[in-house]
């Protein structure tokens, strides 16, 4: 039997990892929905923001604060980089849209490779870590946390809940649903197809950067630190149906939930069979996700 | 058959050529059941079918396009198999694209390509989606004199159109469907009547 | 006319086929083991981007676990060897019918799938078996890295060079023989349109669960190779990066063509390699490289020489 003590900082484990899951699932689950871009380049995305924040935090000593919004908006401007460098000229170049989305997959993969080992030639294969932000511990319901846990899973809560006020209210947030829904209905109405692909795409890369500098002293900065959050906002993603930002959060719940109880009940390592297993039923039964989205007929080209 | 956009005329299709499968009752091609069954095995028992937006190999040239269907579902040798192939061509003018990647064809070519695989098939009968859609006025009175001859030569066909004129002048009887559901079966003269009388309903 | 004797010709006329018989003289007049080595590297990851090519090129399906069934062949050719004393002349081809037994199991959870949710499918089932192997340390030692016998008792190079000759020379021969046959137009019928396919009588089913057996199970010879050329295993051979590598192989060398690939990565593998010291330099080229032909030129090398030796496509 688990003891009480223990179920409850399972739990506390596991809604950390839910809220970084869903920091970084929304971004990629956003470039999906308007761009129709597989991003298998997400992690590294995740990647230049730990290594931005350990850079301001500890290189240039500036505040912790400072240092995670330096990361949200280097990875702005880096996400808007790459859009316009590589996306953009891609879309003006497939004449078959049939093609589009596996073309743009590899192309994310080119970038993963290009990403992480320009990096390593930068600033080395060496682990850049930080103890803490903040220093310190939290008591709750007879548990210690680490403030830093505490203020990641704040971040990242209120990151998300800020970029989906962002989406349902604000006009720019409206015209990237509308481009989400039908990209030339969008078009005829007006709207900037260009400048909307670009700004999802910085900003999908901005929510990514920000939870990779939130959890820096609990994952240091090393090149090829992407592949689990890659991993986990996949099996977030493929789980709720592609392209359903709104369910984000309830995928990244059950995800995390699995994965830390199963790392508790058979040793750390096995926790990833599970969540593969899990995503492999759905795949096999249910394709369009637990939640269903409508993206899924363009998805299957 | 006829019947107004949204009819259902496309999901009747692919039910009885196995792509969907009824959620109830049957579908017999002569004394075979074929409901629930796939449909290369549907094709296999000799019912072609084109598809409503013209569907093909594009980067397969307009022969191996021929000889996908003879080749999957016929036993004769190769050479017999590229004989028809010639033969197809010929009879639909498309000879000279013999080579050509289908990707390449007009559109009112790509029809006659789909046309000929089903025609390789050797079916016993051919159902057309929306045959003459978006076909130029020229090529439409090709297809007519394909089909008639094909007719005449033993094949049975049933064709799917809004083009009200092709399926009069074509046809031994019409089905006019809406909502899924047949609502009028007979020969074209009897159905003409009763066509005037559901115009005002169906509003097409 | 006659499309089929045509191409059947063209199997003995295939650039990937000169290239590998005039390497069979290459050992004769350079005996440099480092040279012998690179090549030796280059034909193993030739092989394995033919044999991917065969999937993606053909019924147009990316299988993005692809490394797993490599690495799934060299382990059990070589955990036979450890713990049975079976020969690694048996141990291979026992690893070449499990990875392909796989392979077909893998077949049917992709079958309905296409696109993207066929290579994520792919992708997590490879995960999945590199997970056990590498949690399983009780049989595959995990990261530590499993010991494996060699092929030979001889630090030589050239036994090595001829063994994987051998086999690059088979499975191009044997996956041209089966693209160029009715089965290959099946498997690129089913590629371009399923639907189409099935309305002309084509059983997708049973095509792509044949076409991920015969791919997997070359991955998996060769996987029983370089565990017996390299002597030691790890988890690390079955890691998505492994894919990524054949995958750009397979793409640079022009999808559907099958010998693109190979000559590819003989381009590719000795020139990079050179760059070693620069393992980093070595994958931003591979990154650049993925991109450019993406964007840029989707047809990769088979289709430029196509265009320079105007030959047309069915007889490249
Ligand atoms: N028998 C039916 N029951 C329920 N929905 C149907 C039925 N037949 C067709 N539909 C739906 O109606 C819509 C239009 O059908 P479709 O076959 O494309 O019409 P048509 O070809 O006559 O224009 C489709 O969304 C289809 O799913
Ligand atoms: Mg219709």
């Amino acid at each position: 039997m688990i003891s009480g003590q223990t179920l409850a900082s399972l739990l506390v484990a596991a809604i950390v990892r839910a809220g970084l899951y869903t920091l970084s699932a929304t971004g990629l689950s956003l470039i999906f929905g308007v761009m129709n871009v597989p991003n298998f380049a997400h992690g590294e995305l995740y990647m230049i923001g730990a290594y931005i924040a350990v850079f301001t935090f500890s290189g240039l000593n500036l505040p912790p604060l400072v240092a995670i919004l330096f990361a949200a908006v280097g990875g702005f401007i880096i996400g808007a980089a790459i859009e316009k460098s590589i996306f953009y000229p891609l879309r003006k170049r497939s004449e078959r849209r049939k093609l589009w989305i596996m073309n743009t997959f590899l192309v994310t993969v080119g970038l993963s490779l290009l990403l992480k080992n320009l990096i390593q030639v930068i600033a080395g294969t060496k682990y850049r870590g930080i103890d803490h932000y903040w220093q310190g511990g939290l008591d709750l319901a007879g548990l210690s946390i680490s403030v830093d846990r505490v203020v990641g899973v704040g971040i990242a809560i209120i990151v998300v809940i800020a970029f989906w006020l962002f989406l349902q209210k604000t006009t720019v947030g409206k015209a990237i649903r509308a481009t989400a829904q039908d990209e030339v209905g969008a078009k005829v109405v007006g709207i900037n197809l260009d400048n909307i692909h670009t700004l999802t795409f910085a900003l999908s890369a901005m929510l990514a950067s920000i939870a990779g500098a939130s959890l820096l002293s609990l994952n240091p900065a090393y090149p090829t630190m992407g592949l689990m959050p890659l991993f986990s906002s996949w099996f977030v993603v493929i789980l709720v149906g592609l392209g359903n930002i709104a369910a984000v959060p309830v995928g990244a719940l059950i995800i995390s939930l699995i994965e830390t109880f199963a790392a508790y009940g058979f040793g750390s390592g096995w926790q990833r069979l599970f969540s593969l297993a899990l995503i492999i039923l759905i795949l096999l039964f249910k394709p369009r996700g637990l939640f269903g989205s409508d993206v899924k007929g363009i998805w299957e080209r | 058959m006829i019947g107004p956009n949204g009819a259902g005329k496309t999901t009747f299709v692919n039910v009885i050529t196995g792509l969907l499968s009824p959620n109830s009752g049957s579908v017999k091609l002569g004394e075979h059941e074929i409901s629930g069954l796939q449909s290369f095995k549907i094709a296999k028992l000799g019912m072609g079918r084109t598809f409503q937006i013209t569907r093909g190999f594009e980067q397969l040239t307009v022969t191996e396009n021929l000889l996908v269907p003879a080749l999957a579902t016929k036993t004769t040798s190769r050479s017999e198999v590229e004989k028809k192939a010639e033969e197809i061509m010929d009879f639909l003018l498309i000879k000279h694209l013999a080579k050509e990647l289908s990707v390449n064809l007009s559109g009112g070519q790509k029809k006659l390509l789909e046309l000929g695989r089903v025609l390789m098939l050797d079916p016993s009968i051919i159902v057309l989606d929306e045959p003459f859609a978006g076909v130029h006025p020229e090529l439409r009175g090709d297809l007519h004199d394909h089909i008639k001859e094909l007719y005449r030569a033993g094949k049975s066909f049933l064709i799917i159109s809004h083009d009200m004129d092709s399926i009069f002048k074509l046809s031994e009887r019409v089905i006019v469907f809406d909502q899924g559901k047949k609502l009028i079966e007979g020969p074209p003269d009897e159905v003409r009547e009763e066509e005037a009388v559901l115009e005002a309903y169906l509003g097409d | 006319m006659q499309y089929l004797e045509k191409i059947k010709e063209s199997n003995y006329t295939n650039p990937g086929l000169a290239v590998l018989i005039a390497l069979a003289f290459v050992p004769l007049f350079i005996s440099d083991q480092y040279v012998l080595q690179l090549l030796i590297s280059a034909m193993m990851f030739g092989t394995l981007a033919m044999a991917f090519d065969f999937t993606v090129g053909f019924i147009n399906v990316v299988n993005f676990g692809f490394a797993a069934f490599w690495g799934i062949g060299g382990y059990t050719s070589a955990l036979l060897a450890v713990n049975l004393g079976v020969s690694p002349w048996l141990g291979i081809f026992v690893g070449m019918a499990f990875s392909a037994f796989l392979g077909f199991l893998v077949g049917f959870l992709t079958l309905r799938l296409h696109g993207i949710f066929a290579a994520v499918m792919a992708w997590f089932t490879g995960l999945g078996l590199m997970s056990i192997v590498t949690n399983w340390t009780g049989l595959t030692r995990g990261p530590l890295g499993l010991m494996s016998p060699m092929f030979f008792a001889t630090m030589d190079r050239g036994p090595y060079f001829y063994v994987i000759l051998v086999m690059a020379a088979f499975s191009l021969l044997a996956l041209l023989a089966i693209a160029n046959s009715k089965i290959g137009l099946f498997f690129r019928a089913i590629g371009q349109d399923e639907d189409a396919a099935k309305a002309s009588g084509v059983n997708p089913t049973w095509y792509r669960v044949l076409n991920f057996t015969v791919s997997t199970g070359i991955a998996g010879l060769i996987g029983g190779f370089y565990a017996h050329f390299m002597g030691i295993l790890t988890p690390s051979v079955m890691q998505t990066s492994q894919t990524i590598e054949i995958m750009a192989l397979a793409y640079v060398g022009g999808r559907g063509s099958i010998w693109g690939s190979l000559i590819a990565a003989l381009i590719f593998i000795p020139v990079l390699t050179y760059l070693q010291p620069l393992m980093e330099l070595r994958l931003i080229i591979y990154g650049l490289v993925l991109i450019g032909v993406m964007i840029f030129y989707p047809g990769g090398i088979s289709a430029l020489y196509r265009r320079v030796f105007q030959v047309s496509k069915s007889e490249g």
